[in-house]
């Protein structure tokens, strides 16, 4: 995971924050507006 | 309040079965949106459910059931149920005199407040600017969940 690339994932869990800072968008296939990988992105101001 | 879009409206995700894989993310949630004015249902997302999680029997820890094909689309909460939560949501709200993120179960008609907290992310960012992509074709499509910051973060 670079700075600034996109990740595409199934979920994230608390494991993927690091990558998480590096990406500058996060996408995956399952969750809500309320789950894990939403909260931390908004947190983190990444769409 | 919804976090990832209007904040005149009051969202509760649910699933059926313990609360778990809706956190991490595993299943994806029924999504209901409740009018602060009023209290009336604005929207209703449903979403297929394939399993659920449960207790596991007399021993400790939890497990998947598969949930019969018929049942797989169905609301997973009442309207009354949707309503009674926003009114809980708002009441949270005004006790702790900011928005809420409030994790809770219904047991039979029973509602159970599990966790509430303040929700982290109530600023909606600035309107980003996506000229130019209205002509491009999407890839895939999906829901938003967090609108980010705008382009110049990595600008």
């Amino acid at each position: 995971m670079l700075k600034g690339d996109i990740l595409v994932t199934e979920i994230t869990t608390p494991d993927f924050v690091p990558a998480m800072k590096r990406a500058a968008a996060i996408v995956t296939d399952q969750g809500g507006r309320t789950c894990h990988a939403a909260i931390v992105s908004r947190e983190m101001g990444l769409p | 309040m919804d976090p990832a879009g209007n904040s005149d409206e009051i969202l509760t995700e649910a699933i059926l079965g313990l609360g778990e894989p809706l956190v991490s993310g595993n299943l994806s949630p029924d999504a209901y949106s409740v009018s602060r004015q009023d209290l009336k249902i604005v929207r209703r997302g449903l979403v297929t459910q394939p399993w659920l999680l449960t207790r596991n029997g007399n021993r400790s820890g939890s497990r998947e059931i598969l949930i019969p094909k018929s049942r797989q689309n169905m609301q997973k909460l009442s309207d009354k149920q949707a309503i009674a939560l926003a009114e809980m949501g708002l009441r949270l709200e005004n006790h702790y005199g900011r928005p809420q993120d409030v994790e809770w179960a219904f047991v039979g008609d029973r509602l159970n407040i599990l966790q509430s907290r303040p929700i982290t992310t109530t600023q909606a960012p600035d309107a980003s600017p996506n000229e130019g992509l209205e002509t491009l074709n999407a890839l895939v499509s999906g829901a938003s969940a967090s609108p980010g910051i705008g382009p110049e973060q990595f600008g």
